[in-house]
């Protein structure tokens, strides 16, 4: 028995085993909505588009889910004309809002004052040639500035020059660089909600107040942003609710906003009883998520993804033109930052890019598909499929025991198939695969060809009893040469499933567990058995 | 038990023979593997509950409310709880809306008139489901838009009256436990063409590798045909059984070729390798290992089948439906034709029989 154990096929196994169930425990498997509820939106696109375009259209689908405060968003491309995108939501009437959201275009604007300066379409071109300063680079030690240069149409940029004229105060004279300017801010919206009234919650009002006095660098919000600040500058319509009762006076207001407004956008914390009264006043209740706890929910119902201070430059200070009629129009703009490493600076770089271009998708959208398992459904699918994987090993186990009668031979299999099962968990919980119903029944599908793989070995095994001459190792050696047989043949009908469905979706989870498991199968337990098996029939 | 590879075994090959014209006839004409949604487009819907769900009354509820093509609806009970399936592949009113768009943004620059006329009925029947505007005044272009828009709000408003209806029929509320999925018929067909796309790039290497492993035509064949036997096979029963041909289904059988493979090379190796008994035994050999092997997978198939039926998990029925009848299709495929044919390649190789 030590003799066994001290084999290095063995060995081998119970290394991947202990391997693969300490990363279960500890890192755990990721599950995709089959097994935990959510929804999975398939965008096709009206034409196929470059990989550069692929990776702008996915950037700005992404943006526009994450601008509905949805975390834990994952956008994939498939190909070159579709694009997965799983999200967590699962309430019928959010999916639908979405669903409208990623099929029509989203808006770009940039305010001041609650003015728009100018809006996504406006925007002819931008230059993304360094020669025209676009990029980052390093600006001293530990420092690195991005530049962003971009065109606007005519009748934008003379709007844009008018409206930040003289947008910056003196706060001081320095004789080396003449007066120093502080200089408003400019705030920039993705589908800025003006259809709609924001009732705030003074409980979010208290805690987004504090978030945006500190600023946050991943959402771009500046240090000492303000709710009057952010409201001023959106010029959207924000509404102060302390209880759980609208006042005489908020009802009186809500009724006057409800001849321009359609939307009453909601923070999750509304009574079910204020939503009804806002639907009875005629409004469309659209409740925003938080993101998370670090990010304002306000900065999320607003739309609001940058603010941008104005240069003395801009507005016509340096040099100084007296009269706003004579102001230089710039019709070529350029966004410049700065950032303490060479990749942050080029992820902020990208963003403000995606940001600018997101007005404008380049492709329209033929369909939208999409699937939706709620998480109730999804913990049944997985406790039915753990019943399923536990029945298939029993089965297996009884009519191993019917043909052989030997306990022994029984173990021995059933201890092989379960670790096959660990071990591909593990391998799946290493390279955070999300399990999905496909890819449980290609892991059981997989542990089928491993039990037929060990009949094979046992029969030739028994073989070897019947007839001395032919040694034991021999007999494992041709089991093998079945088994490697058998093993790419599988590899080679499931390799292009994957392939051909870029690893995603239905038809590669299937696919990818059945390769692994008949992988992990060949290389790890099947030899680690056939020492099991040997064992057994020599002691018999 | 007596070596049935002993006499006559030629006559064997009359059965797969037979059975394949038959499976092929079942899975291409009478009455024919149908596709699933997420190939042809569609909703398929799925609502369980620990009570039990009338399937009639949303049938009723339903036909009474929305024009659904090809509606099927079905109802399962089980000591798990109950569940109810619906399925359509599409609003018949808002399809015909939605081709009315296309049509009329593809004539908008040739005759806008007639663009603006098709959006104009395309809202009349959008109406119906959302308000729309009236977009009569309007020029063409903007019509067109507001043709478009209307018709997003109709798909809306659809969608959540589907909803309610269900809720409100079922007398379901809060936390629902369903699966709606909804395919549009392009994204079906761009799957539909994936998967052929896939499925004969798997052909191709699978040939390869079996030719590499056995470097002689005649049993390389052999294993060839069997596994299209056994597709074939699946596919007829799948046609019978109403199991649809879906994503779910296609790797399934692309698996098959795997799983039929498996008897085949172990009937293989052991009829052309082996030198100890007679040829016919060493048939018979490995057709009590096969036989094992195959017995073994369709107990656990059997048992994923049951539990996936009742608890509506769709993928594993399918998949394991497929599997299932693959598997019996193996059985004759492996010891009915392969054999046989091994048998007498043997021979003419100059074997003792």
């Amino acid at each position: 028995m030590s003799k066994m154990f001290a084999n290095a096929r063995v060995i081998i196994m119970l290394f991947f085993l202990i391997t693969s169930l300490s990363l279960i425990t500890f890192k755990g498997v990721n599950y995709g909505i089959d097994f935990q509820g959510g929804t999975l939106f398939q965008v096709q696109l009206e034409e196929k588009v470059s990989a550069a375009e692929m990776e702008t259209v996915t950037s700005i689908i992404s943006q526009r889910l994450y601008a509905f405060g949805l975390k834990d968003t994952k956008v994939n491309s498939l190909g070159d004309d579709l694009i997965a995108a799983q999200i967590a939501e699962t309430n019928p009437e959010q999916i639908e809002e979405l669903e409208s959201l990623i099929k029509t275009q989203a808006k770009f604007e940039a305010l001041i004052d609650g003015n728009i300066l100018f809006e996504g379409s406006q925007i002819r071109q931008i230059f993304k040639d360094p020669a025209r300063g676009y990029g980052a680079q390093q600006a001293g030690v530990g420092q690195y500035s991005w530049n962003l240069p971009f065109l606007l149409s005519q009748e934008a940029a003379e709007n844009f020059s008018r409206k930040v004229f003289h947008r910056c105060t003196a706060v001081g004279f320095d004789s080396a660089s003449g007066t120093q300017y502080d200089c408003d801010d400019t705030y920039f919206f993705i589908d800025r909600p003006s259809d709609s009234v924001i009732l705030l919650p003074s409980g979010v009002y208290s805690a987004d107040s504090q978030l945006l006095a500190l600023g946050n660098i991943g959402e771009n919000i500046p240090q000492g942003t303000t709710i009057d600040g952010l409201q001023g500058n959106s010029g959207l319509d924000f509404m102060l609710v302390s209880d759980s009762n609208f006042s005489d006076a908020q009802v009186q207001q809500l009724k006057a906003l409800s001849s321009s407004k359609v939307k009453a956008i909601v923070h999750k914390t509304m009574p079910d009883k204020q939503r009804q009264q806002l639907g009875q006043l005629g409004f469309k209740v659209v409740e925003v998520r938080e993101e998370d706890e670090t990010v304002p929910w306000i900065w999320t119902a607003t739309g609001a993804r940058q603010v941008i201070s104005l240069t003395p430059g801009i507005a016509n200070l340096q040099p100084f033109v007296e009269d706003v009629r004579g102001a230089k129009i710039f019709s070529e703009l350029s966004i410049t930052g700065s950032s303490d490493t060479a990749e942050s600076a080029a992820q902020e770089l990208k963003s403000l890019q995606v940001l600018l271009e997101t007005g404008s998708l380049p492709i329209g959208i033929k369909s939208v598909s999409k699937e939706t398992i709620s998480p109730l459904l999804g913990k049944e699918f997985l406790s039915n499929a753990m019943l399923i994987g536990l029945l298939g090993l029993a089965v297996v186990a009884l009519i191993i025991f019917i043909r052989y009668r030997s306990i022994k031979l029984t173990v021995p299999i059933m201890f092989t198939s379960i670790s096959e099962i660990i071990i591909t968990l593990g391998v799946i919980s290493l390279i955070n695969y999300r399990l999905d119903l496909a890819s449980v029944t290609g892991i059981l599908a997989a542990v089928g060809t491993g039990v037929d793989d060990q009949i094979v070995i046992i029969d030739e095994l028994k073989k070897g009893e019947e007839n001395a001459a032919e040694s034991l190792a021999n007999r494992v050696k041709k089991a093998f040469f079945i088994i490697f047989a058998a093993a790419a043949t599988v590899i080679a009908t499931m390799l292009p499933l994957i392939v051909f469905s870029f690893g995603f979706g239905k038809l590669a989870g299937f696919g990818i567990t059945t390769i692994l498991g008949v992988l992990i199968g060949v290389f790890i337990t099947r030899p680690a058995f056939s020492v099991f098996a040997e064992h057994v029939l020599k002691k018999a | 038990m007596k070596n049935l590879y002993q006499g006559d075994y030629k006559r064997y090959l009359l059965v797969p023979a037979v059975l394949f014209i038959a499976f092929l006839f079942l899975a291409f004409v009478s009455p024919g593997v149908k596709p699933g949604i997420d190939l042809k487009g569609g909703t398929n819907i799925i609502v369980r509950s620990d009570k039990p769900l009338d399937a009639s009354a949303i049938e009723r509820a339903l036909t009474g409310k929305y024009p659904l093509a090809e509606l099927q609806i079905g109802s399962i009970s089980s000591p798990g709880g109950y569940g109810v399936f619906m399925q359509f592949s599409e609003n018949s009113e808002l399809a015909q809306a939605e081709s009315l768009v296309v049509q009329a943004k593809q004539q908008l620059s040739s005759s806008p008139e007639n663009a603006k006329t098709l959006a104009l009925q395309s809202i009349a029947i959008s109406s119906k489901y959302a308000e729309a505007e009236n977009a009569s005044a309007l020029q063409p272009a903007q019509a067109v838009g507001s043709a478009e828009t209307a018709l997003l709000n109709a798909q809306e408003s659809f969608q959540l009256g589907l909803q309610s209806t269900i809720s409100e029929t079922f007398g379901l509320e809060g936390d629902l436990r369903f699966q709606k999925t909804q395919i549009g018929p392009s994204l079906g067909e761009n799957f539909f063409g994936l998967a052929i796309n896939a499925s004969l790039a798997a052909l191709v290497l699978i040939t390869m590798v079996i030719f590499l492993f056995f470097r002689e035509v005649v049993p390389s064949l052999a294993v060839i045909s069997a596994a299209i036997f056994d597709i074939a096979g699946s596919l007829g029963l799948m046609a019978i059984f109403g199991i649809p041909l879906s994503l779910s289904t296609i790797p399934a059988l692309l698996m098959l070729i795997g799983y039929s493979v498996d008897t085949d090379i172990l009937l293989t190796t052991r009829v052309l390798k082996r030198r100890d008994k007679t040829v016919s035994e060493r048939a018979m050999d490995s057709m009590y290992t096969g036989l094992t092997m195959t017995f073994t997978t369709i107990g656990a198939l059997i048992a994923i089948l049951t539990v996936s039926y009742f608890g509506q998990v769709q993928v594993m029925f399918e998949i394991s439906a497929v599997l299932l009848f693959g598997l019996f299709a193996d059985i004759i495929s492996t010891w009915m034709m392969n054999a046989p044919i091994l048998l007498i390649y043997a021979e003419r190789k100059g074997g003792r029989a």
